[in-house]
């Protein structure tokens, strides 16, 4: 039961992770459709930009301010000069895989860039909160696993107060419902999107602060995190702004469960075969009961209005 | 492309040109004597076009992107690897194994991805790279996990020997490849890659073809792959990890992703240029991500696109009409105006407008959320009769045409065709039955010039094997031939006959419809669904499209064309269907629909019917 509940925290603590990558890669998603592959490593830089600070004795209060401000300037310079000037290109099959390619190419550029910065070693962990812990019974809980989780939270509930209870966010929900029409509306798509991008960024970077204490961090584990945190965006619908809470919090459950009872070194592999299931099962179920048809996602095309 | 029926028209077809070339190549490595690193370098570049020729294929005609294409190279080195270092068998024998193996598992893993699109058939295939160190660890006896697999033998002892083998498979992929392309099945996955819902329309089913091109890609994957131990003798699991995927993509797109001499180009760029750079090892990551980066915002084509593009624009197409014109026999010249679109080349499958059998609607409901779209509609439409649909905006009717092509499921009530429910059909079966339609906005392919426009359409009537359009087979040259001229003759008859060899994005807008309209009829339809044919047509043109689709109806294809131009329908439709929020108001022949109160009403909004001249009912 102990060991359940120890596991149970670490899965939220991964859980935050991926669920505050994932609303980055929705903010992003939604304005111009594109998936930023660089966003694990704003994640990296956020967090290492922070801890370094920390490390030389600036008032953490500044470090993380520090760390949130690369998260935004990064998010910016990547919807400014790589997405949106790419996409205006013509390229032989749409300009979002160009975009793709693009925001990949500059995830890369980063993590060499952090790499000539801080060499191949392990970012030192540094607590927000002192190392503490909380004592319930014989049940034991870190501060820092806390901090995290709890973080998670105020973030999440920040972002929607920004979407639901702001003239921005109404802008914002407007531009991901529907990015051609609010042009129309005389809404600034592009400063939308590039508000969009920026909280992105800074949500991202506080992820990076706040979890990477508990996890090993290295300047190239940017594209691995990209990656999980892309896994949950789809598992929870691509766009879907809360979608990626719950299946953040199914995937990592499923993989502090897995590493623990049933194998540590394949825990990955296992992780993305069930990620994998997640993504193509609604479609064999759509299938299937498709009218016997074998082409499901033929059927979901949209009608155009008459 | 310049000067096709020159060298088709030889027995041999454009092999004689890549056996020239590929002996030109062998003669010049016989000349130079390379030395053996010198042999090393261009094999890997030879390999490595191979398989960027194979990622092309997939990322760059058929517009999927995937990042599982290293991971197929890879496990197709492995295959080969293993079985000729370890169990010493010979390397040919290895490397169909290899390439039976991947072919395999590119096949389960597209079929269980075969609902996916996008953005997450790119990253679920981002796994499998990801995977292969896992994988290498796991069977360490046999492939040396991290430390890499040694002593893969040279099948042919020197290296200078083995260059030459990777040299001629080189060209020969390119042969097959660049004949692949060229013909239907290269028609079919550009337009898949541009637009899979039009592809569907045309009786192409995209996931199909997806799967096939995966397949296809990946089995050329392999073929590299195996090539490529030898090599080395050694292989190892990062050479086919992420970064091995990055430089794949970098190769692809400068060198040029839709096109297969891309592939040669982007080969040497990789191999080569990192060879050139001092202190490559620890910097090839940013090399690669920055050329990257600044390829796709100046040169998104990359150099072998950007080449046939001015090339176009230059007028290089002309060459090709001009050889065309001189080598067809008189007697094969297309008519000028007129084609009979149920009597086309002899090579084609035979036409379906035999039977007469009706396509009918019965109570079709189509329900979103809690808006009835389309309320229990029912006609019936016969080959030969010209059905007018027509009705306010947001009267259901592209919802209804939607229905009946079967993009949307209709809540309730079935569409037939004679006594044959198309309830469980998908959109491309129903094509299949002779069904076509048009959609409302022009969607200009992309790059395809207004012939391969209307050669797509006849996919499903002029066929050939897959073998066949790879090896470029007499009988699949002359189905292209024939193919050719009919579509020459489709675009005579709607009026732009000279510029068959102009791409249809430069077309302007009204021809662009026309080409449209042109396309579906060369999928030689039973029934025609057209969706807004004379919008943002001038009148010209609409008299244009008038005349040709009053032609085609003589010839016993039945009409249904929603349309808001309404004297168009006025003058052309045998009868006329009017529905108003999602209901059919009125019905029958145009001076009984101009009596109807409720279409005044439905149009005019107004409950005292004044007395109005038909020309003003315009919407």
């Amino acid at each position: 039961m102990l060991t359940n509940l120890h596991l149970l925290v670490s899965s939220l603590v991964l859980a935050s992770s991926y669920a505050l990558v994932g609303i980055g890669y929705n903010l992003a998603y939604s304005t111009l459709r594109v998936i930023n592959f660089a966003q694990g490593q704003i994640y990296m830089l956020g967090a290492f930009i922070f801890a370094t600070l920390a490390g030389t004795g600036t008032p953490l209060v500044f470090a993380v301010l520090a760390g949130m401000c690369t998260g935004a300037l990064l998010g910016i310079i990547i919807e400014r000069f790589v997405i949106t000037p790419i996409m205006r290109q013509g390229f032989s099959h749409g300009n979002t895989q160009a975009a793709l390619l693009g925001t990949v190419a500059a995830g890369i550029v980063l993590t060499e860039v952090a790499n000539r910065a801080w060499g191949s070693k392990e970012l030192p962990a540094v607590a927000l909160f002192g190392s503490g812990a909380v004592h319930i019974g014989s049940f034991t809980v870190g501060i820092d696993s806390l901090t995290v989780i709890g973080g998670a939270v105020v973030c999440m509930v920040a972002v929607w107060a920004l979407l639901y209870r702001t003239s921005v966010g109404l802008q914002m929900r407007a531009v991901f419902a529907d990015p051609q029409v609010t042009q129309l509306q005389g809404i600034n798509f592009r400063t939308v999107t590039s508000i969009s991008f920026l909280v992105g960024g800074v949500i991202t970077a506080l992820a990076g602060i706040l979890v990477s204490p508990l996890t090993s961090v290295t300047t190239s584990s940017g594209l691995q995190l990209s990656i999980q945190g892309i896994l949950a965006t789809l598992v929870g619908g691509l766009g879907r702004m809360w979608g990626v809470v719950p299946a953040a919090i199914a995937i990592g459950l499923c993989q502090s469960f897995v590493s623990y009872y049933v194998t540590n070194q394949y825990a990955d592999l296992v992780t993305y075969a069930a990620i994998f299931v997640a993504l193509v099962a609604p479609h064999w179920i759509r299938a299937a009961r498709g009218r016997g048809s074998w082409l499901p996602t033929l059927r979901r095309q949209p009608a155009t209005a008459a | 492309m310049p000067g096709r029926d020159v060298l088709t028209r030889g027995p041999l077809g454009r092999l004689l040109t890549y056996a020239v070339i590929a002996g030109v190549l062998v003669a010049a490595i016989e000349v130079v004597q390379p030395d053996d690193y010198q042999s090393q370098t261009l094999s890997w570049v030879a390999v490595t076009a191979v398989m960027l020729i194979g990622f092309n294929l997939i990322f760059g005609v058929a517009g999927q992107m995937v990042f599982s294409h290293s991971f197929f190279w890879g496990v197709g080195a492995y295959i080969s690897g293993v079985l000729t270092a370890v169990y010493h068998w010979s390397l040919l024998p290895a490397l169909l194994v290899a390439v039976i193996g991947c072919a395999a598992m590119s096949y389960v893993f597209a079929g269980l991805l075969v609902g996916l699109r996008g953005f997450a058939l790119a990253i679920a295939s981002f796994v499998l790279p990801l995977t292969l160190p896992k994988l290498t660890d796991l069977t360490q006896n046999y492939t040396g996990g991290v430390n890499g697999l040694t002593g893969i033998p040279n099948p042919v002892g020197s290296n200078q020997s083995y260059l030459v083998i990777c040299v001629v498979v080189m060209v020969a992929g390119l042969w097959l490849t660049q004949n692949l392309v060229r013909g239907r099945y290269g028609r079919a996955w550009r337009l898949v890659g541009y637009n899979d819902t039009m592809a569907s329309s045309l009786g192409i089913s995209p996931q199909r073809e997806k799967v096939v091109v995966f397949m296809l890609s990946s089995a050329i994957a392999a073929v590299s792959g195996a090539l490529f131990g030898p090599i080395f003798a050694f292989i190892a699991p990062d050479s086919f990890d992420l970064n091995a995927m990055l430089s794949i993509l970098v190769g692809s797109v400068v060198g040029g992703a839709a096109t297969m001499v891309g592939g040669i180009l982007g080969a040497l760029l990789v191999v080569e240029v990192p060879q050139l750079l001092t202190g490559y090892a620890e910097n090839a990551a940013l090399i690669y991500a920055v050329i990257l980066l600044v390829v796709l915002r100046t040169l998104p084509k990359g150099i072998a696109g950007t080449a046939i593009d001015v090339a176009y624009r230059y007028g290089i197409y002309r060459f090709g009409d001009a050889a065309r014109k001189l080598l067809r026999r008189p007697e094969s010249r297309p008519a000028v105006s007129l084609v009979d679109i149920t009597r086309p080349a002899a090579s084609f499958a035979p036409a379906q407008n035999g039977a007469a059998t009706a396509l009918s609607v019965e109570n079709v409901r189509v329900v979103f959320g809690a808006l009835a779209a389309v309320q229990d509609m029912s006609f019936s439409l016969s080959p030969g009769q010209f059905l007018g649909l027509i009705g306010p905006n947001g009267a259901g009717k592209s919802t209804l045409f939607n229905a009946v092509s079967g993009f949307v499921a209709p809540t309730s009530g079935t569409v037939r065709l004679g006594d044959r429910d198309l309830g469980p059909l998908s959109v491309p079966q129903r094509a299949a039955l002779g069904i076509a339609r048009t959609f409302q906005e022009t969607q200009a392919v992309g790059d395809f010039t207004a012939r391969d426009s209307i050669a797509v359409g006849a996919h499903i009537h002029a066929r050939y094997g897959y073998v066949g359009a790879m090896l470029d087979l007499p009988r699949s040259r002359r189905v292209e031939r024939e193919l050719s001229e009919y579509a020459e003759g489709l675009l005579h008859s709607v009026g732009v006959g000279g510029a068959a060899s102009r791409r249809v994005g430069d077309f302007p807008y009204g021809d662009q419809k026309l080409v449209q309209v042109a396309r579906a009829l060369a999928m030689r339809p039973r029934f025609l669904l057209l969706d807004e044919p004379a919008a943002g047509l001038n009148p010209d043109e609409v008299d244009r499209l008038g005349e040709l689709l009053d032609r085609v109806r003589r010839q016993g294809v039945g009409i249904l064309l929603v349309e808001h131009n309404v004297p168009f329908v006025l003058d052309h439709c045998d009868s006329i269907v009017v529905m108003h929020h999602g209901v059919k108001i009125a019905e029958g022949a145009s001076d009984t629909i101009l009596a109807s109160g409720a279409v005044r009403e439905a149009y005019l909004g107004t409950a005292h019917p004044a007395p109005a001249a038909p020309t003003e009912i315009t919407a």
